[in-house]
């Protein structure tokens, strides 16, 4: 057994030249899309890591083995150890709800509203009400989703109906599963669950800017950086595009 | 709150249940028969050594706002376990039942039951014999069983965190460890951490020396 056990055991520990990519978790679908190319191009294999960019952004500070960083925003602690290469796209929020949902209310705590829950309407949910957004300040789209309410100056009320997701996939999971009532995600991530709808971007006067930068570091290797130029380059911007991400700020 | 405050708030209602029913339960492994006793020995066990993560799983799928029984406690209390401390309390019985459970019953068969067989042979009740024979005999090994029981809801994190979500409600002193670590803030997970180091010494502690007694 032992004979056979032991050359396995150091095969799969083996380190193959590979490279690994931290992304926001809203990039999933679409670095999945390129890591072919990315791979193709640079002729060996590339991993990527995703989660919450705040996350990610701690992780990389405490020398995760990631060189190459594409965040949901500007992260202030990683211009220490880092350099901003390019903006991968642009991104907007929206209010979600489940398909077929209650609309404003919830259950026995809920009065059944018939009118339909907007962006406008969310200062005027009843108390049972739970609204989605992502924890702050790790997970970016909580960020963006805080500035839009206070922005809209729903805040107050809104506040204490708050629950917190991880990452922004787990907010709207929050909201497909019907834990909430509602949640604020990117407009890229509706997509991913059937059972999840939009109920409308967030209004001009509240739209936070929602931009992708990509970080290299500062002690990045060539290879990194080569990685890091072909997420900047044109065929990555059309995948973006092809995944509902702006070209340019909306 | 405190992330100790709130770990209490969801650790002693959580203690309430698994205290008496699985010194209950323990007691049936110990001295009952029959295939029932082998459908809880197995009952017991799984659990126990379940990922926590498939467990808070569970626990969602069931008691979530569109599990069968989550989707009637809201129609008929109004009652909401996800984001809440009953939810995290929940979890916390999901994962210390059991290991009450199996402790109790080592507890208890550790009874000589020549003992109880005499108080029964001397004319005393089944529930006579418990009371004044049985338990008091198996009553060191019992503190020793809650004090573990304690320490395993108090230790639980996954699910926790998969099951009643990271809320102010529900941020015990293990989900405050792995958001303080995650945010860079390693004096808060350092302090907290420290601190469960020394909760978990004195009650290991504590438990041996109970579990020394006879």
């Amino acid at each position: 057994m032992l004979r056979w056990v032991l050359p396995l055991a150091l095969l799969a520990s083996c380190n193959h030249p590979r490279t690994t990519v931290g992304a926001a978790i809203s990039l999933k679908e679409s670095m999945d899309a390129i890591q072919p190319r990315l791979e193709r191009s640079r002729g060996h294999a590339i991993e990527f890591a995703f989660g919450a960019s705040g996350d990610l952004a701690s992780q990389m500070e405490r020398g995760a083995p990631f060189d190459v960083l594409a965040t949901a925003g500007d992260e202030p602690r990683l211009h220490a150890i880092a350099d901003e290469t390019c903006t991968l796209a642009w991104n907007t929020l929206v209010l979600v709800h489940r398909r077929g949902g209650t609309v404003a209310g919830s259950g026995a705590a809920g009065t059944a509203q018939t009118s339909m829950l907007t962006w406008t309407t969310l200062a005027q949910t009843p108390p049972g009400f739970r609204l989605a957004i992502g924890l702050v300040p790790q997970v970016p789209a909580g960020v963006y989703a805080e500035e839009a309410l206070h922005a809209l100056g729903a805040w107050d009320a809104v506040s204490p109906k708050i629950v917190r997701g991880t990452n922004v996939r787990n907010v709207l999971d929050l909201v497909a599963r019907g834990e909430a009532d509602a949640g604020i995600v990117y407009a890229t991530d509706v997509a991913i669950r059937p059972e999840v709808e939009s109920l409308g971007e967030v209004p001009d006067r509240a739209r936070p800017n929602v931009r992708y930068p990509v970080w290299v570091a500062k002690s990045a290797s060539q290879d990194a950086r080569a990685i890091a130029a072909l997420l900047c380059d044109d065929e990555t911007k059309r995948a973006l595009v092809s995944h509902g991400f702006l070209e340019r700020p909306p | 709150m405190s992330p100790f405050a709130v770990s209490l708030r969801v650790v002693l209602p959580a203690l309430a249940f698994v205290v008496p029913l699985g010194a209950a339960a323990g007691h049936f492994l110990a001295r009952g028969r029959g295939p029932l006793r082998a459908v809880l020995d197995a009952a017991v066990l799984v659990p126990l050594v379940l990922p926590p993560s498939v467990v808070g799983y569970g626990l969602l799928l069931v008691l979530g706002r569109r599990g069968a029984i989550g989707a009637m406690l809201e129609r008929a209390f109004d009652v909401r376990l996800v984001f809440t401390s009953a939810g995290a309390s929940i979890a916390a019985v999901a994962v210390a039942l059991p290991l009450m459970a199996k402790a109790a019953e080592a507890a208890f068969a550790r009874v000589d039951k020549n003992l109880e067989d005499a108080a029964l042979a001397n004319g005393l009740s089944r529930a006579a014999t418990f009371r004044v024979v049985t338990l008091p005999l198996a009553l060191p090994g019992l503190a020793a069983a809650t004090t573990l029981a304690a320490l395993r809801a108090l230790g639980e994190f996954g699910a926790t965190l998969t099951f009643a979500g990271y809320s102010s409600r529900t941020a015990t002193a293990p989900l405050e460890v792995y958001f303080a670590m995650q945010q860079g803030d390693d004096a808060r997970a350092l302090s907290l951490s420290l601190a469960l180091v020394v909760v978990s010494t004195a009650a290991a502690l504590l438990f041996h020396a109970w579990s020394r007694k006879r």
